[in-house]
This record gives C-alpha cells, structure tokens and sequence, in this order.
C-alpha cells in the first residue's frame, strides 16, 4: 500500500512540475496572448470613443428600432392570439370570408377614442382643454 | 393635398400627456405634433402621418406647455380655418369612467356557429358590457331574422348592467343569486330583491349602480335557448338557426364600465373585436 501511495504522489507531483513546465516553456504563446489582449483593447477603444461621439444618432436610432420592433411585436402578438382562438374554438380550418374582425378606427364613440399609441380603443380623459389658433 | 403650419394655445400653462383629437372635416391627416415645453424646447408628439378618423387619441410623456404646433394634410387647409377641420382637447390621463362603443356594420359568411373574438389589454377592474347585433340574408338581401345578443368577454363570464335613478335594472339572463354584487357608487349594497331576471332596489338621485353577475345557463352546461333563432353554449359560443340564410350583418356594441376601484390613471385597451364563424 505504501509503495502504491509513494508512487501516487510521485505521479502527481511530476504532473504538476510538467504542466507548468509547458506554460513558461512555451513563452512566445504567452507574449502574442498579451500581444492579442493588447490589440483587443484598442478596437475596443476606438469602437467606445465613436459611441461616445455619436451618442444622439445611436439614442435615436435604437428608439426607432425599438418603435418598430414594438409595432412589429404587438401586430404579432394580436395574430397569435386570434389564431389560439381559432384553434381551440374550432380544430376545422377556417375558410377566409369567416373571419372578420371590425374596424376600430371607424364606428360611434362615446367618451371613447381611437388611440393610434396604443392601436386601440381606449377612454377619455375627463379634464381637457380646448387649443385653438 | 395641402400641407399647412397652424400655431394653437391653452389659455394657460397645463400638464398634459394626452391628445383627442376630432375630425370636423373627413379625410385629415396628421402630419406632425410638436409641444413648446417649459424649458423652451420643442417636443415631437407625432412624427408619423396619421390619418384621423372620427376621434383619435394619443398618449405621450407628460409636458408642460400652453402651445403646440400641428401640421395638417387636407385639400381645403388653404380655405378653411383650423377649427373647422378639426378640434384639438389637451389633458392629463384620468380617465372617463363610463364609455361606449358602437362598430360599424360588418359582413360575414353565414355559418350556424359563431364567436365573438377580442384582445383586450390592460382591463384591470372595468367591465365590458357586450351586444351582438346581427341580421342573417339570404341570397336575395332579404333579412331572414334579427337578433341582439347580450354576451361577456370578460374572461371569467360575468355579465355586467348599469343603470342611474332607476327603481329596477332587468338583466338578460337570470342570475346565480349567489354571484350578485350590487354596487352603489362602487359601495357593494346588500338591500335589493330579485325578481325573475330584475333585481329590485332604490339607486338615490344622481348615483349609478352597477350589477355584476353570473348567468345561471354558464353554470348549467348544454345549449341555452336564448330566443327562436340562437342558443348558447356556456363559454358564449352562439348557434344560429341555419333556414335560408346566406350572410351576417352585424355589428358589436361596446358599454365599458372603468369604476377605478384599484387604481387611478387607468384605461382598458381593446386592440381587436371580430366575430368568427363555422359549421363545424
């Protein structure tokens, strides 16, 4: 048992001393890793300093983005839900001419509007003032 | 198609964060909406062209401002003022408690099952009272019968009436007695009898009341004779007499109850309302 022991530690220990060995021995490898890091940092650099300077563009921009792919969302998510009905309300695949969904920007309202934020019907506010020219 | 600059004013410096904005004339576009707000800045509103119907709302983030700035698209901006194309009402959101809404006239294939489909958000603790009105054709655009059905798309299916100064409200389904909730200016009241589908009570002069209920047939399951024509499943699926009908005409009328028990600043939003048919 003692002798298996020795030799384990033996094992171990060589492993140890080699697996560090082939770290420092292998120098060039560490100087293009720091070299790569380097390099990394100044694109980073340059990529945050045009960020920097062109802040106003890219705040409009991604509040555009974000607009649309809220739109974008939003019509989708009204899809989903009316094909769910469809589903669970009938298995039977609906021919077109049995859907019909009306026209919320048309009708009668009362204390009621339209709302083009919202694309939907929503209610109105109770105190407003009128602007005129 | 003429495009023209028109400056308006409050008569004083208000908080706002929502527009109304109602068509005089038909066919104005919007162009763009800017605020002056306090600090002196102008502040987009509306960027994109947006095509008014009847009455269009928009919501924003809250200015301070006694001036906005519209540009409007119609063919008469050179001969008639602003007023007369349309009328602008600033305020801040809180909004009205009861409303209505009434779709226009739609058509649909006749199909003897029919559902009504609708996405509303936001819906928090108001109430939807919903008719069907429909008119089934024949070939020839002769009504065969016509119809208003009440149904719920409240989710849980509860029915809701509303009424002021009234000794009696009348409900279209007879009600689990159990399920009533009277409410007197959004108080819950315990004084009221029922009598059939009418429950009997004094609302005092100027209050609303509103009941809240379960209909009876939602709990019974199988068909409910509403009338010679529709029968009703539990969950509002309507079976329509088929005869020699060939069409629906039907439109959707919309009573929206907002009692804003919980909360303030609310509004429920309805996205879509349809109806949906099939003779499966």
């Amino acid at each position: 048992m003692k002798e298996f022991l020795d030799k384990r530690n033996s094992f171990i220990i060589n492993n140890r001393v080699g697996y560090t060995a082939d770290i420092y021995n292998d120098h060039d490898k560490v100087i293009a890793i720091f070299n790569s890091l380097k390099e990394i940092s100044t694109n980073i650099e340059d990529h945050v300093d045009f960020l920097i300077e062109n802040i106003d563009e890219i705040e409009v921009d991604v509040k555009n983005l974000m607009d649309i792919m809220k739109n974008r969302i939003s019509y989708l998510t009204s899809a989903i839900v009316h094909i769910g009905k469809l589903k669970m309300s009938y298995p039977a695949i609906a021919k077109e001419g049995d859907i019909k969904l009306v026209d919320l920007t048309k009708g009668s309202y009362d204390n009621i509007s339209y709302s083009h934020t919202d694309s939907g019907l929503i209610m109105n506010a109770t105190t407003t003032t009128l602007f005129m020219e | 198609m003429a495009r023209k600059n028109y400056w308006i004013y409050g008569n004083k410096y208000i908080s706002h964060n929502y527009m109304t904005l109602k068509a005089i004339q038909p066919g104005v576009i919007i162009s763009s909406i800017t605020a002056i707000a306090a600090a002196g800045g102008e502040v987009e509103i509306i960027s994109n062209p947006t095509k008014i119907g009847k009455s269009a709302a928009i919501r924003y983030q809250a200015e301070v401002s006694d001036r906005i700035r519209v540009t409007i698209d119609h063919p008469l901006t050179e001969v008639l003022e602003l007023k007369d194309l349309i009328s602008i009402r600033l305020g801040l959101d809180n909004y009205e408690t009861v409303g209505g809404y009434t779709s226009e006239e739609t058509q649909i294939n006749f199909n003897k099952n029919l559902t009504v489909v609708y996405d509303i958000e936001n819906i928090l603790d108001s109430f939807i009272k919903t008719e069907l009105h429909l008119s089934t054709i024949d070939n020839y655009d002769n009504i065969i019968y016509s119809e208003i059905i009440p149904i719920s798309i409240n989710d849980d299916g509860w029915m809701v009436e509303y009424a002021t100064g009234v000794s009696e409200i009348e409900l279209p389904y007879k009600p689990v007695v159990d399920s009533l909730y009277v409410l007197i200016e959004n108080s819950r009241i315990n004084q009221y009898e029922i009598s059939g589908n009418k429950v009997v009570l004094d609302i005092p002069e100027g209050y609303s009341c509103m009941v809240l209920y379960k209909p009876e047939f939602i709990e019974q399951g199988g068909l409910y004779e509403f009338s010679n024509n529709v029968s009703l499943t539990p969950s509002y699926g309507i079976v329509l007499r088929k005869d020699y009908s060939n069409k629906i005409n039907f439109s959707l009328v919309l009573d929206i109850y907002n009692p804003d028990i919980t909360s303030v600043n609310h509004t429920p939003i309805i996205k879509s309302l349809g109806l949906m048919t099939s003779d499966k």
